[in-house]
C-alpha cells in the first residue's frame, strides 16, 4: 500500500478529527484545510473556507493526492446561501483538487441524502453528491454518528439530556434512525482512501447499521452511558418545536439547533440500502 | 457618454487615468478587478491594527501559503499566501504559455499586487533605439511621483539616473547592505575602472512608515508598498472618474469619431458595447496583445515579445555582520549594482540584491537538509553573509516570446498561444558576468557563487513587452508614438506592449511615465482640435 497525502476539510470537527487520526494510524500525511491555520498546528494547515476558491497549486506543492471533504458550513439557512456556499464550495474544493492532480477524492455526506429527502440539508447534500459522482469521487454517507463524546446532532442531544430533568422526545420518539458509530466510520473512510476509483454503480457507501434504532432508544442509551440517573422522556409531536425554532431564525437568533435538523431527523430514507465495510488488502 | 475609456487597473492604467484626468477629461477606467479573498482580507485587517510585537505570529501561517524558495529563487509570487492576481486570467484569455514565465492578471492593481516594487527612469543611454528621449518621459516620471512613493539616496546612481521626487522616502538597509555600502564606498575608484557603480536600491515603499516585520515578500499588512490599487481609491475620490468593475474587454473599433469598446461581463458573459471618444489599452502585454490582435482578426501570425531576462545569482559576504538573522528590516531589494563593460555585453546589466529574509533560510533548509542540524553554526555562518542578486540583461541580449491568435476555423478566435525563445548569448553574458564579480572580489567585499548561477527562461522576471513597439514610421505590427496603430486611431496602448527595448534597469516606472505622457498628449491633441 502507498502511503498518500490527503487533504481533509473539517479536520478540527468531530468526525473530521477522528477520520484525521485514522489516516496517520494507518501511514497516511495529513493536511488539514482549516479556516485559521496556525504555524506551529501539529499537522500541516492551509487555509481553506467553504465561500472560497483554494488555489490547486497549494495542494500540488504539498504533493496531495486524496481528498476528504467533511466540511460543511451549519451557519447558513437559506436554501440560497446553503446551496452558494456548501454545494458551490465544495464544487470548487473538488476541482481545485483534480487541477492539482487529483487521486482519491471523497465527499462525506449524509444518510439524510437521498431523492426526495425533505430537509434542506438532505436535499443539498444530495446535489453535492451527484457533482462529487460526476467526478468519480466517493461518496460516503454516514448515519446518526455515535461515539464517546459525540458531536453533530448527537452532540446536541446528550447536552440536552445533560442540562434538562424532562426531556422532550421529538415525533414521540417512533423515528427509526440508523447510527454507525465515528470509530468505524473513521476507520472505513480510511480504508476508503486507499481504495482504486469506485465504480459508478457502486461509488456510494452508505456507513450506517442496517438494525434501526428508534428516537427513543437513543436518548435512554445515551442517558444510560452517560449515567445520568433517571430522566423523565415526554413524547411530543415534533411540529411546534420546529415552528419555534423555525421563529426564532427568521428573527435572525442563533441557535445551536437548527429547524431544519428536526425536518432531517424526522424524515428519514425510507429505504436506505446498506453497504457491507470495505475489504481491502 | 464617458470622454475616456481606460482599460486595466495595473500601474499603465491608473497613471493614463490620472493624466487625463488632470487634463480636466471625464474617465471610465474598465477592469476585472479580482481582490484578496475575504477571509485573508479579514486576517490582514487584523493583522494591520497591531505592531508587529503584538502579532502572534502563528496566525499569519496563511501568508506564506504557496511561497516555495529554493536555490533557484521563489516561486511564483503571491499576495498574502494568495494567488488572486493570477486567477482565471489565463482561462478567460485562452492563454497557453509554458509555466514558470510570465502570467497575465485580472486582478484590481494588476500585477502591481506581486511586483518587487523596484523603480529605475531610464535615461538616453537607456533609451537608444526609441522614437523618445529621456527629457520627454522627465515631466511624466515627476508626475507620476505625485502619487507613488519612492525610496531613492543622492548616491552615484543619481548622477545618471535622476530622482524625480520631491520629497523621497529615506533608504532602509539592513545591516549586510549597510556592510556592503561601506566596503564598496572606499573601493569606489576601483568598481568604477571596471565599469560598477552601486548605490541604494530605488523602491516604490513608504518606508518612513515600515514596521520593519520582514513580511514584503509575502505582502505589506500595513499597506506601504506601492499598488496601482491604493491610486484606483485615490482617483475614485474624484467625481469625474468611474471604476466600472466585471468587465473583460474583448475587442476594439472605430465608428466615425469614437472607438467602440466590446465588454464581456466577467460574472454572466454577456457583452455589450461602450463608446468613448479615445480608448487607451493597459491590459498587461498578454491582455493588450489580445484585445488587438482579436480586434484585427490578425490570426495564426506571430507577434515577438521582448523580454529583459532575469537571473539568480547568490553572493556570498566576506564578513558576517552581527545579529543579520534577529535584525527587524524590510525584506525588498536593497541595493543595486551596475555594470557596464563592452567586453559583457554592448549594453548595461542591472543587479538588484536583497538581503536576508525568511525565504533565504527556507532555500538553505532544502539546500542543506541534514547537514545543517548536523553542523552547528553553518545556518548562521551562511546564512548572515548571503546576499541575493537579480541580474537583468538588455532585452536584446535576453530571450525572447512569440504569441500567436488561433483563429477556431471558422474565423473566430480561439486560443492565444505563447512559446519562449531563449536566447543564444544570455546564458554566455550572464556567465562571464559571475566570473567578473568574482574577479573582482575584493573591492566588492563578497564572493559571486559564479557556479550556482541559475539562469531563468524569458518571461520569469515579468519584465516583458513590445509586442507593439513605438516608431516614428509604424509598420503592421508597430505603433505611434501616441500608441496608436494605423489601423486602430484613437486606441492608445500605454503599457509595455509598446516599449522598442527593454532595458535592465526596470520596467514599471517607465510604463507609467510613459502611459501618463501619452495619456497627456492625446488629451492635448482632442483641446487643439476643438
Amino acid at each position: 500500500m502507498s502511503r498518500l497525502t490527503v487533504a481533509v476539510t473539517g479536520a478540527q470537527g468531530y468526525a473530521g478529527s477522528l477520520i484525521a487520526n485514522a489516516l496517520e494510524a494507518r501511514g497516511h500525511t495529513v493536511v488539514e484545510l482549516v479556516r485559521r491555520p496556525k504555524i506551529d498546528a501539529p499537522r500541516k494547515q492551509v487555509m481553506f473556507d467553504l465561500s472560497q476558491q483554494l488555489d490547486p497549486s497549494v495542494l500540488r506543492d504539498l504533493g496531495v493526492n486524496g481528498l476528504i471533504h467533511v466540511a460543511w458550513d451549519f451557519k447558513q439557512v437559506t436554501s440560497d446561501t446553503i446551496r452558494r456556499v456548501n454545494r458551490n464550495g465544495s464544487i470548487r474544493l473538488f476541482d481545485s483538487f483534480l487541477a492539482a492532480g487529483g487521486g482519491t477524492g471523497i465527499f462525506i455526506s449524509t444518510i439524510a441524502a437521498f431523492d426526495g429527502a425533505k430537509s434542506l440539508y438532505g436535499q443539498i447534500k444530495r446535489e453535492t453528491e451527484q457533482e462529487a459522482l460526476q467526478r468519480g469521487f466517493w461518496v460516503v454517507r454516514p448515519g446518526l454518528i455515535q461515539g464517546d463524546e459525540p458531536g453533530g446532532i448527537v452532540g446536541v442531544m446528550l447536552k440536552l439530556v445533560k442540562k434538562l430533568p424532562i426531556v422532550p422526545v421529538l415525533g414521540y420518539g417512533k423515528r427509526v434512525l440508523n447510527p454507525i458509530e465515528a470509530s468505524v466510520l473513521s476507520k472505513w473512510v480510511s480504508q476508503l482512501v486507499e481504495a482504486p476509483p469506485p465504480s459508478v454503480e457502486a461509488a456510494i457507501v452508505v456507513a450506517a447499521r442496517p438494525e434501526r434504532q428508534s428516537l427513543d432508544e437513543i436518548v435512554r442509551s445515551l442517558i444510560q452511558k452517560n449515567q445520568l440517573g433517571r430522566r423523565l422522556l415526554i413524547p411530543l409531536p415534533w411540529q411546534p418545536v420546529w415552528l419555534a425554532l423555525r421563529t426564532a431564525e427568521a428573527l435572525g437568533l442563533k441557535l445551536n439547533l437548527r429547524s431544519d435538523s428536526i425536518i432531517s431527523l424526522m424524515n428519514q430514507n425510507p429505504n436506505p440500502t446498506f453497504s457491507d465495510p470495505p475489504v481491502f488488502s | 457618454m464617458s470622454e475616456y475609456l481606460v482599460v486595466g487597473s495595473g500601474p499603465a492604467g491608473v497613471s493614463a487615468a490620472s493624466a487625463l484626468l488632470d487634463c480636466g477629461r471625464t474617465v471610465t477606467l474598465v477592469d476585472v478587478g479580482l481582490g484578496l479573498e475575504s477571509a485573508r482580507q479579514e486576517l490582514v485587517e487584523r493583522v494591520a491594527q497591531q505592531t508587529p510585537d503584538q502579532w502572534d505570529r502563528r496566525d499569519l501561517a496563511p501568508f506564506y501559503e504557496g511561497a516555495n524558495a529554493d536555490a533557484k529563487g521563489l516561486s511564483l509570487k503571491r499576495l498574502f499566501g494568495s494567488d488572486f492576481p493570477y486567477r482565471s486570467a489565463s482561462e478567460k484569455l485562452g492563454l497557453e504559455i509554458p509555466t514558470g514565465t510570465l502570467k497575465p492578471s485580472f486582478a484590481l492593481g494588476g500585477l502591481s499586487n506581486t511586483w518587487g516594487a523596484v523603480v529605475m527612469p531610464y535615461n538616453d543611454t537607456d533609451l537608444a533605439g526609441w522614437p523618445i528621449r529621456e527629457a520627454e518621459l522627465a515631466p511624466h516620471y515627476r508626475s507620476v511621483c505625485k502619487f507613488m512613493p519612492i525610496i531613492a539616496s543622492v548616491d552615484d546612481l543619481s548622477a545618471n539616473h535622476p530622482i524625480y521626487h520631491e520629497s523621497p522616502q529615506p533608504s532602509l538597509p539592513g545591516r549586510q547592505v549597510s556592510h556592503i555600502l561601506t566596503h564598496m564606498s572606499k573601493r569606489r575608484e576601483a568598481l568604477s575602472r571596471a565599469g560598477i557603480s552601486f548605490g541604494h536600491a530605488r523602491v516604490a515603499m513608504r518606508s518612513r512608515d515600515c514596521q520593519k516585520c520582514g513580511l514584503c515578500l509575502h505582502g505589506c499588512p500595513y499597506d506601504l508598498i506601492y499598488n496601482s490599487r491604493q491610486t484606483i481609491e485615490l482617483l475614485k475620490q474624484n467625481p469625474r472618474f468611474t471604476y466600472l468593475p466585471s468587465q473583460v474587454v474583448r475587442a476594439v473599433s472605430n465608428q466615425d469619431d469614437q472607438v467602440l469598446v466590446r465588454v464581456e461581463d466577467f460574472q454572466t458573459g454577456q457583452m455589450r458595447d461602450l463608446k468613448a471618444a479615445r480608448c487607451f489599452l493597459g491590459a498587461g502585454v498578454l491582455g493588450t496583445a489580445r484585445i488587438v490582435l482579436e480586434s484585427l482578426k490578425r490570426f495564426d501570425r506571430p507577434v515577438r515579445m521582448i523580454d529583459s531576462q532575469h537571473n539568480v545569482l547568490p553572493l556570498l559576504m566576506f564578513r558576517n555582520p552581527k545579529g543579520v538573522r534577529e535584525e527587524r528590516s524590510h525584506s525588498l531589494c536593497q541595493m543595486f549594482l551596475e555594470v557596464n563593460d563592452s567586453s559583457l555585453s554592448r549594453h548595461g546589466i542591472h543587479l538588484q540584491l536583497y538581503g536576508y529574509s525568511d525565504m533565504f533560510n527556507e532555500a538553505f533548509s532544502k539546500l542543506a537538509g541534514g547537514l545543517a542540524a548536523k553542523v552547528p553554526g553553518l545556518r548562521g555562518q551562511f546564512l548572515g553573509r548571503l546576499l541575493v542578486a537579480l541580474c537583468y540583461l538588455h532585452s536584446d541580449e535576453s530571450g525572447h516570446l512569440t504569441l500567436r491568435l488561433e483563429s477556431d476555423g471558422e474565423g473566430r478566435p480561439g486560443r492565444m498561444v505563447a512559446e519562449t525563445v531563449p536566447s543564444s548569448s544570455a546564458a554566455a553574458i550572464v556567465k562571464r558576468l559571475s566570473w567578473k564579480l568574482f574577479r573582482h572580489s575584493s573591492s566588492l567585499g563578497l564572493m559571486a557563487a559564479a557556479p550556482a548561477v541559475h539562469i531563468t527562461p524569458p518571461g520569469r522576471g515579468f519584465h516583458t513587452g513590445g509586442s507593439f513597439p513605438m516608431s516614428e514610421t509604424p509598420g503592421e505590427f508597430q505603433v505611434d508614438t501616441l500608441g496608436q496603430l494605423t489601423a486602430l486611431p484613437r486606441v492608445h496602448l500605454v503599457d509595455a506592449s509598446v516599449f522598442p527595448t527593454i532595458p535592465a534597469t526596470t520596467i514599471t516606472y517607465t510604463v507609467m511615465a510613459n502611459a501618463h505622457r501619452i495619456a497627456t498628449l492625446a488629451s492635448q491633441i482632442d483641446s487643439h482640435s476643438k
